[in-house]
């Protein structure tokens, strides 16, 4: 109980550091108003827009502000859209989730699979071919496998759309793509893991008891083997975050990650803010549930030290 | 305390098997030659019989592979993509080991004197450590360079920010084992000051698991560098970037593959070396007692 306690203690102090980091990085840009006002706009109307936006205030008026409305869920107003920015973001949230869900989905299950047959057969031809893939598939970079799989599945074979969001045709190439380098990883620490649990003794105790593959392998092996394959999903969640920006702007999909990098562009601090915020604790929530599944994966962990 | 340090060596072991896996077989040697010669070309680059990088033809735009004295053809305004390839090399991996390799400065350093000074600046460090492991770095690095503009200096610190975590957590776990063997209490018995055993008998012998993260590190920083110039937040044109490259290729998809596919396998590649040497590094240093 403590152990979850602080755990959660852990994830709410992380989740202000990100705050006060975001705040004091937006507020070294240059002034926005003058993007956002016509070309020979005075200056009177510039410092209205100013007051307007609360930016004339102190820096560390802004930061309190920023903290006290955060807490409430309010970043201010969308500099571009003129309504609230964590309304412009939460709207995007849903299409984001659903490619990240089956992203994460797919590959937890191919990344593990495929760790397994690793483990398994230590040697030989699939052993050399799989572990062939996984290298590869660490080394590519997220964009170029996007553009790759548009060339070849929407380009010359026709078979899926290279953009936008519709159906389950739409999501799985933007999954596939994201996905990758997760499943690579997902698949390396599964083989190390399984391949030191297979060796154990209660390993060999199922084997003498005569136990099924399957009650082996799933009960005695993965089980066992779970508790870092599930960290490392946690850890992983960051990376991929990353990576949403890139291939939701790549296809079109309209999700958090293109809004944000939209409102980079744009200079849209407030979107800014509530995107990487959003993102980012989406994402330490994704670690916290990794941790509390530990605890239950593993009683050794439950211990307070 | 007796179980936080069971708990970092646990994590050492994972962190470096999770990075490496056992995947990969033996292609330490294969990486080291690519990566040689990479680096040769790249430097190079200006001494070479290769076409002017920044000279537009606009006759011989989308020139394909193996045409017209053009290697790897010619992108949209009829610029070599051979030489643009090499040209970004130089800037890519630059930057790649410059912020490997101040990342490993300030993560060791920060990490081992942690690690061997503990009390309150060990549990500072090791918060700072965890905050910047939840956080999605990406989205750092992407708000950072938005916001400061991207030169090459940027990127390098951008890039550092988010590997000395790495650095610093390795670190710290190896001076916890070695700080209560021989050669440290000797050094303290016969009157070395801390700084002097944390700067010439502690940082000598992490070199060899720092080295292999630092290559480790190098390849993931490659990649997130070749990401930001993708997203138009690397190397400014007309420098050419590969990922900026990418980039712009993609619009031509249809009409000329090449322009997008090329600079494509050069980050691949490059990738794949530095990871097979962190690898081949790595088995290296383990069979070493």
């Amino acid at each position: 109980m403590q152990r979850i306690a602080s755990r959660i203690f852990d994830a709410l102090f992380s989740v202000w550091a990100l705050l006060t980091l975001v705040f004091f990085v937006t507020r070294m840009l240059g002034d926005p108003t003058v993007l956002l006002l016509p070309l020979g706009a005075s200056p009177e109307e510039a410092e209205a827009l100013r007051i307007h936006l609360g930016l004339n205030h102190s820096l560390g008026l802004q930061y309190w502000n920023l903290l006290r409305t955060a807490v409430h869920g309010d970043f201010g107003q969308s500099f571009l859209f003129a309504r609230p920015a964590l309304q412009v973001v939460l709207e995007r949230l849903p299409a984001t989730l659903e490619l990240a869900a089956l992203a994460l989905a797919l590959g937890t299950v191919l990344g593990v699979s495929t760790g397994f047959l690793l483990a398994l057969h230590p040697r030989g031809w699939l052993h050399r071919v799989l572990s062939g893939v996984v290298l590869v598939g660490q080394a590519t970079p997220v964009f170029w496998l996007s553009l790759v799989l548009i060339l070849v599945a929407s380009v010359w074979l026709h078979l899926l759309p290279s953009s936008g969001i519709g159906g389950w045709k739409h999501v799985l190439l933007p999954a596939l793509s994201l996905g990758c380098f997760f499943t690579a990883q997902i698949a390396r620490i599964s083989e190390s893991r399984v391949r030191e649990e297979l060796v154990r003794q209660h390993v060999r105790m199922g084997w003498a008891k005569g136990l099924p593959a399957h009650v082996v392998y799933l009960r005695y092996v993965l089980w066992n083997a779970a508790a870092p394959i599930v960290t490392m999903i946690g850890l992983l969640a960051g990376e991929m975050a990353g990576g949403s920006v890139i291939v939701e702007t790549i296809f079109a999909w309209p999700g958090v990650g293109r809004v944000i990098y939209q409102a980079i562009e744009n200079q849209d601090y407030p979107v800014v803010s509530a995107g990487i915020v959003v993102v980012s604790v989406l994402v330490i929530a994704i670690n916290l549930c990794a941790d509390l599944v530990c605890l239950w994966l593993d009683p050794r962990t439950r211990r307070t030290a | 305390m007796m179980q936080r340090v069971e708990g970092s060596e646990f994590a050492v072991q994972e962190e470096i098997s999770r990075l490496t896996g056992s995947v990969g077989g033996s292609g330490g040697a294969l990486g080291i030659l690519l990566l040689a010669a990479l680096a040769l070309a790249a430097v190079l680059a200006p001494w070479l019989p290769l076409a002017n990088p920044f000279h537009i033809d606009l006759y011989a735009r989308f020139t394909p592979p193996f045409h017209a004295g053009h290697l790897l053809g010619t992108d949209a305004l009829g610029r070599d993509i051979l030489s643009r390839l090499l040209l970004g090399a130089r800037f890519s991996l630059f930057v790649a080991l410059a912020s490997a390799l101040l990342g490993l400065a300030i993560g060791g350093i920060v990490g081992s004197s942690a690690g061997y000074a503990g009390g309150l600046w060990e549990r500072l460090v090791m918060r700072l450590v965890d905050i910047f492991q939840s956080i999605p770095v990406m989205m750092l690095a992407i708000l950072v360079i938005a916001v400061l503009g991207a030169s090459q200096m940027h990127l390098i610190l951008v890039l550092a920010l988010t590997s000395w975590v790495r650095f610093a957590r390795i670190s710290r776990a190896e001076t916890l084992k070695m700080r209560r063997q021989t050669f440290i209490l000797a050094a303290r018995a016969i009157g070395a000051s801390r700084m002097r055993v944390l700067f010439y008998h502690l940082l000598p012998a992490l070199w060899p698991s720092m080295l292999t993260l630092a290559a480790l590190e190098a390849s993931r920083l490659l990649l997130m560098e070749a990401s930001l110039s993708f997203l138009g937040l690397g190397a400014q044109p007309p420098a050419p970037a590969w990922g900026r490259m990418l980039a712009d290729g993609r619009n031509y998809l249809t009409v000329a593959w090449w322009v997008a596919v090329m600079p494509g396998v050069a980050i691949l590649l490059t990738v794949l070396a530095v990871t097979l040497l962190g690898n081949a590094l790595r088995r290296l240093f383990e069979e070493q007692p």
